[in-house]
């Protein structure tokens, strides 16, 4: 029986693979990058470099060399929007369901945010983009799928719009990627966040980010890279302009190892549906969700305070999930929920039909 | 013996693979002070391999950097 059902803050269970390649590396492996020339060195740093090209498959995109790690997808937001050097006052454009790690750091420049037109779910309106006045805009930022509701935003369409007047598009699948295609080529994407704690299967403390043009980001952290050492500046070639540092290779060899051995699916779209459809039934909830989406959804019960509706499911059925605003209070007012909070359901690919039945039958007994 | 080196680590790594995986014997050496404005460590080959090795780094699109011969 899998009961946990907080896989938006976290995925739970990791793939055998990815506990034995943790193991591998703190028992047998060790080595840091390129620093030392002994076979542990260099079984580490073909750790990191083979993950980069898993990465890239996993982000679509060619440029391996332009993927780079950071400890995580706000690390990673940061490294963009502060690498781009935006301006106090400048325009940034975002989608209604933006986290906290967007919001905070949009604010720790001074930048000035306009929502994009959307409907109630937080899904963007494509046809009130062309209205959009774009003068002295640059830089356009998406949540690919929502933390709140699952919405999937119509991500190429964005990109085309914001390319038709010079601007750049950040994407950020912290929520999307391991459950949807990411298509960086496709889409013509600038900048992809991901993190590899959530969807992707790996652990907490990794991250990253991919450039479509790395020169156009200046180093959001220096300092050592094991090359160039005879400089105080960073090397100008990629990825290491853009990693000083001992990256976590623990983690990074955690991330190889879970994109290489994903968790096969224990149950299909329609069990998902089934799932959705089984909840709304029950009078007293009100359940938020999209008709394009991820498997991750929130509910509100007019019984019952979300707080004490997640500490009764957790207490009572030993069902995991997360209350409150999620960092995301940008997300919860689009939706409505800015006061009450949501009770966040949220899916992995192990789950059975059986785990959704138990979730259902504890709602019924609380909510009813 | 050959020292070739790389604009940048990943360059380096991913030489080293494709060249062991074709049993090229290759080692990693640490680089001279004189030119460690590299990446820092480089690939130590035999001289009668390097034609294959240059077909197989340019089958791969990998472009060294530097080559010299060393004793």
């Amino acid at each position: 029986m899998n009961l946990y059902f907080d896989n938006g803050s976290t995925s739970f269970p990791k793939s055998a693979a990815v506990a034995a390649a943790v193991d591998s590396y703190i028992s047998t492996c060790g080595g840091s990058y390129w620093r030392g020339l002994s076979a542990r060195t260099i079984e580490a740093t073909s750790i990191v470099e083979r993950c980069r090209d898993a990465v890239a498959r996993t982000l679509g995109v060619a440029a391996a060399e332009h993927c780079i790690f950071t400890s995580g997808a706000t690390a990673a937001v940061a490294a963009i929007i502060c690498g781009l050097e935006t301006a106090v006052g400048e325009k940034v454009f975002i989608s209604p369901m933006e986290h906290n790690a967007v919001m905070r750091n949009l604010a720790n420049v001074g930048a000035k945010y306009t929502v994009l037109p959307h409907n109630e779910s937080g899904a963007i309106d494509v046809d009130k983009l062309s209205d959009v006045d774009t003068t002295g805009a640059r830089l356009v930022v998406i949540n690919c799928a929502s933390n709140i509701n699952g919405v999937i935003a119509p991500v190429a369409k964005i990109v085309e719009w914001a390319h038709s007047w010079g601007g750049v598009v950040a994407i950020d699948t912290a929520q999307a990627a391991g459950h949807i295609a990411i298509e960086g080529d496709s889409w013509d994407a600038d900048y992809i966040i991901f993190t590899a704690h959530k969807g992707l299967g790996g652990v907490c403390g990794v991250g990253g980010f991919y450039a479509r043009n790395p020169d156009s980001l200046k180093p959001f952290i220096c300092g050592g890279t094991g090359s160039y050492s005879h400089s105080f500046d960073m090397p100008a070639v990629y990825p290491e302009r853009f990693e000083a540092g001992t990256q976590n290779i623990l983690g990074i060899a955690a991330l190889l190892a879970a994109l290489e051995n994903p968790i096969a699916r224990a149950h299909t779209a329609d069990d998902f549906r089934h799932l959705i459809a089984e909840i709304k039934k029950i009078k007293t909830i009100t359940l938020y969700s999209a008709s394009d989406t991820i498997e991750l959804f929130s509910i509100v019960c007019s019984n019952i305070e979300c707080a004490k509706l997640a500490e009764r499911l957790y207490f009572d059925f030993g069902i995991e999930t997360r209350s409150g605003l999620h960092c995301t209070p940008l997300a919860h007012t689009t939706i409505g929920t800015i006061n009450s909070g949501t009770v966040r359901i949220s899916l992995s690919n192990s789950h059975l039909v059986a785990d959704m039945a138990t979730l259902v039958t504890a709602l019924n007994s609380i909510c009813n | 013996m050959q020292l070739i080196t790389f604009k940048s680590t990943r360059d380096s790594i991913k030489a080293e693979a494709f060249l062991a995986a074709s049993a090229i014997r290759v080692r990693v050496v640490p680089l001279p002070v004189a030119i460690t404005a590299q990446c820092g460590l480089g690939l130590e080959i035999e001289d009668e391999a390097m034609a294959r090795v240059k077909e197989i780094l340019d089958d791969n699109d990998i472009i060294y950097k530097r080559q010299m011969a060393i004793q």
